[in-house]
């Protein structure tokens, strides 16, 4: 890790030296956002308190849901494994092969994405979930993308910055979000791409933008895709929520079609896609994602594969085997892989209603709600200030992160009434 | 342009070819000694009873797969620094513990902490060594100094090299040290060496880099192959633990393992903890729930406990039946040249035989046995069925090969 010693380094790490009790002259790390509420959360002893925190799913009693699907590939599991051995370095190949087709051929819609397929030229590896994901591209890209620069939505995910520079890389932001306007700033956007440096690196929210919720129209996505072509930018897009926006993975993945048909069409040379299934199959700990690399040509591919390979044995050997188990057993069985999808469909209209209960019961003569109701997935992008944010948790015992994120499952039937009325009574101050 | 203009094919990798040959050998009586993982009798991957019985119990009990803490599930945590620290230790908290993608994600953090956080660099490593350290200490912003770990002539520890690459070797400097169950050599520094040694590494203000990959396998008993921990504790020293699951339990796929950071005191321990915590977040969020969960069920579970100490005893007497019967072939019935007693006195899975390379590229071309050309062999894959064949292609190719 070569680039993480000499940027880090400086930037970071000045203040040590070299002294007996090394660890003592560690700096503390800043605390992590997210995380940190779900602690002061668990502290709370407010009977009333709703943590609006961390973007897991959880059913209208509060708690955390297995989706049944994933329960009965877990009982066939159960009965059936006799062995825990290593699995590939990059997963096993029946793993990358579901993973392949469901993303990019769509399952068989996808014409382009399947001769992609057909063609050798996707990489595909497990990974550690959405974040290890990020990591192994991050680390990749450092090492061998001439462009170090990376461009990211503001706002975005607070993790991505970290991910991005602890490799090596050089994060800074594109206009995507106007705060005063609870929208996306469009113009602002296409500005910013277009004065950014030609063959930058550029991550892309495939669906449910993280934080604002709010995603791009496939007419402004066309936009985007043409001004990556023409500055010959490397899309590295980030898919965390498939699923979540329209209820259905087919629908959630435009993006990718779209770039498919780039590539097809010797538009876009190369792409990077990462993704989990955290959300979607309600795997959060069992940290089970993956990353795809589309590659110039099957000889890329295998010369790509190769430095993955390497690159993943010297941090952590080979993924975890629980979760890609139960992914390979749904996809695996046609019954399970139809319960899963409807199982997915009614979690995210359980998340719509909640978002219309609760614009609803918002007092809308102070303030705007509109952008609640364009906004799809996990989030509502409050736009709440830090201040009304910290007011919440102080006096409400309402727990979120000061950006003004709300985690909409968080919400239910039996704490919207006092969520609505809380926000009313901080916002109407 | 592209993107990976600067890519390049990377060396084929030995191991890989050996496993390919392997799969690709349709001779039913080959023999497979290469791998790094245990077989049972019959020659197949083993689940331990205490795992299939944490397994049910896990089954049964209501869990979902929430998100964990950065840091790893609580209770795991705590099992696996009592297994490998023992409960004094981590009642004063002077130990901060992070839950990993199973060992080599351990020495990733830990290296990962010394080099890019604390800025020390010099990691020392004694060869042969696991081959993996060296790109893994490379990618983690460290500096791999090499010394002479095994004396090949004499079949043991080099331990005048050791001591004279710590002499050598400036203060704040690293050096990773194996607990037990060498690999690949099998041959372990004794008590009294550990003794001196840590001593040393004291004195010269030098950090333990300990890997317990095999903590277990040497003598069937965790808490004895764990005596060196315990002696550098006695002697309040900070040092780090790279713990893993995957032998000890077989839990190998599932990713179970642990960094553990000891320190000074538990002041310190707090902000190493905190430190872990930040790196891990932008590397893996958390570690994989499942086999922490069927580790620390097993843990708090006496039966299971019970349970796992006679798997691991189970195991631990077939490896050193299995190397009785390889040196009773060797020496009393096929009377093979050479001295073959280093067979007995190794430990673990590994038996670094002394086979040339020309020997094992003999067995693996011709004979049908499979191994690394260093000539280590996992001697869990032999069993009562094929043990003699094998030590006749040993005697073989020590009479035919050079």
């Amino acid at each position: 890790m070569l680039a993480r010693t000499s940027k880090i380094s400086v930037r970071r790490f000045s203040v040590l030296n070299g002294s007996v009790h090394g660890w003592n002259k560690i700096p503390v790390a800043p605390p992590d956002k997210i995380l940190g509420i779900s602690e002061a959360y668990t502290k709370d002893s407010n009977d009333k308190k709703i943590n609006l925190g961390v973007g897991a799913y959880r059913d209208n009693s509060g708690k955390p849901i297995i989706f049944p699907a994933v329960k009965k590939a877990e009982e066939k599991l159960f009965a059936s494994e006799t062995e825990k051995e290593y699995t590939a370095i990059v997963g096993s190949k029946k793993y990358q092969q579901y993973v392949k087709d469901f993303i990019f051929n769509n399952s068989g819609k996808d014409a382009n994405g399947a001769k992609l397929i057909a063609d050798n030229r996707i990489v595909t590896a497990q990974t550690i979930s959405g974040t290890g994901s990020l990591n192994v591209i991050a680390e990749f890209l450092a090492r061998f993308s001439a462009s170090k620069k990376l461009l990211v939505p503001q706002p975005t995910w607070a993790n991505h910055i970290s991910v991005f520079t602890a490799a090596g890389l050089e994060a800074s932001y594109y206009t995507y979000y106007d705060t005063s306007a609870n929208g996306v700033d469009f113009a602002g956007l296409k500005q910013s791409l277009e004065s950014a440096e030609d063959e930058s690196l550029v991550l892309l929210h495939a669906c449910c933008h993280n934080p604002t919720g709010m995603d791009l129209t496939p007419e402004q996505w066309d936009e985007v895709l043409e001004i990556v072509q023409r500055k010959r930018f490397f899309p590295l897009v980030d898919m965390a929520y498939q699923g979540f926006a329209s209820g259905d993975p087919y629908k959630d993945i435009g993006l990718i079609r779209n770039l498919n048909e780039r590539v097809a069409a010797n538009k876009i040379s190369s792409y990077a896609l990462c993704q989990s299934f955290a959300k979607n199959m309600g795997l959060y700990g069992e940290r089970t994602g993956s990353l795809s690399i589309v590659t110039e040509s099957a000889e890329h591919s295998v010369a790509i594969e190769s430095q993955l390979k390497k690159l993943i044995r010297s941090m952590y050997s080979s993924p975890p085997i629980h979760g890609s188990k139960i992914v390979e057993t749904i996809f695996g069985n046609p019954e399970l892989y139809k319960e899963w999808l409807s199982n997915l469909n009614s979690v995210v209209s359980r998340l719509n209603t909640v978002r219309q209960k609760l614009y609803e019961k918002l007092d809308k003569t102070n303030y705007n709600w509109d952008h609640l109701l364009s906004q799809r997935g996990m989030f509502i992008y409050t736009g709440l200030s830090a201040e009304q944010v910290i007011e919440l948790r102080e006096k409400y015992s309402i727990y979120a992160t000061e950006n003004g994120r709300f985690s909409i499952s968080g919400v239910n039937d039996n704490n919207v009434d006092y969520l609505a009325d809380a926000i009313n009574k901080v916002v109407n101050k | 342009m592209s993107v990976f203009e600067g890519l390049q094919y990377q060396e084929p990798d030995e191991f890989n070819d050996i496993r390919k040959k392997l799969s690709e050998d349709s001779n039913c009586r080959k023999i497979d000694v290469s791998a790094g993982v245990y077989r049972d009798e019959n020659g197949k991957p083993y689940l331990l009873k205490a795992i299939s019985q944490a397994e049910d119990i896990l089954h049964d009990a209501k869990r979902d797969h929430d998100y964990n803490f950065c840091l790893g599930i609580p209770e795991f945590l705590n099992a696996a620094a009592t297994i490998a620290l023992g409960e004094k230790l981590v009642k004063e908290k002077k130990v901060a513990s992070c839950q990993t993608i199973g060992g080599t994600g351990a020495c990733h953090l830990g290296a990962t902490l010394l080099s890019s956080f604390c800025n020390f660099r010099k990691f020392y490593i004694g060869t042969p060594a696991w081959p993996n350290y060296f790109p893994l200490i490379k990618q983690a912003g460290g500096e791999v100094i090499k010394y002479n770990y095994y004396n090949s002539e004499k079949k043991e520890v080099d331990f005048t090299s050791i001591l004279n690459a710590l002499e050598s070797a400036p203060r704040n400097s690293i050096f990773i040290l194996q607990l037990c169950c060498h690999n690949p050599t099998g041959t372990d520094l004794s008590q009294e060496q550990w003794d001196i040694l840590t001593s040393k590494m004291k004195q010269k203000e030098i950090v333990p880099f300990v890997d317990g990959a095999y903590q277990g396998l040497a003598s069937g008993d965790l808490e004895k192959d764990a005596l060196p921990i315990q002696n550098m504790i006695s002697k309040d020293m900070e040092f780090l633990f790279c713990q893993s699951f995957s032998k000890s339990l077989g839990l190998y796929g599932e990713r179970v393992g642990c960094l553990h950071v000891v320190t000074s005191d538990a002041k310190k321990a707090e902000i190493v903890a905190d430190s872990l915590r930040f790196i891990f977040r932008s590397e893996c969020s958390s570690a994989p729930a499942f086999g922490a969960l069927l580790t620390s069920s097993i843990s708090k579970n006496p039966n299971l406990r019970a349970q796992w100490k006679e798997d691991l005893e189970g195991i631990s007497h077939r490896l050193q039946q299995v190397r009785r019967d390889v040196h009773y072939f060797l020496t009393e019935k096929y009377k093979t040249p050479g001295n073959w007693d280093h067979v007995l006195t190794q430990k673990g899975l590994f038996w670094f035989s002394g086979l040339t390379r020309e020997q094992s590229k003999t067995l693996i071309d011709n004979l049908h046995v499979y191994l690394p050309l260093n000539g280590r062999v996992n001697v869990a894959g032999l069993n009562k069925k094929n043990t003699e064949e094998f030590c006749t292609l040993i005697d073989y190719v020590v009479r035919n090969v050079n």
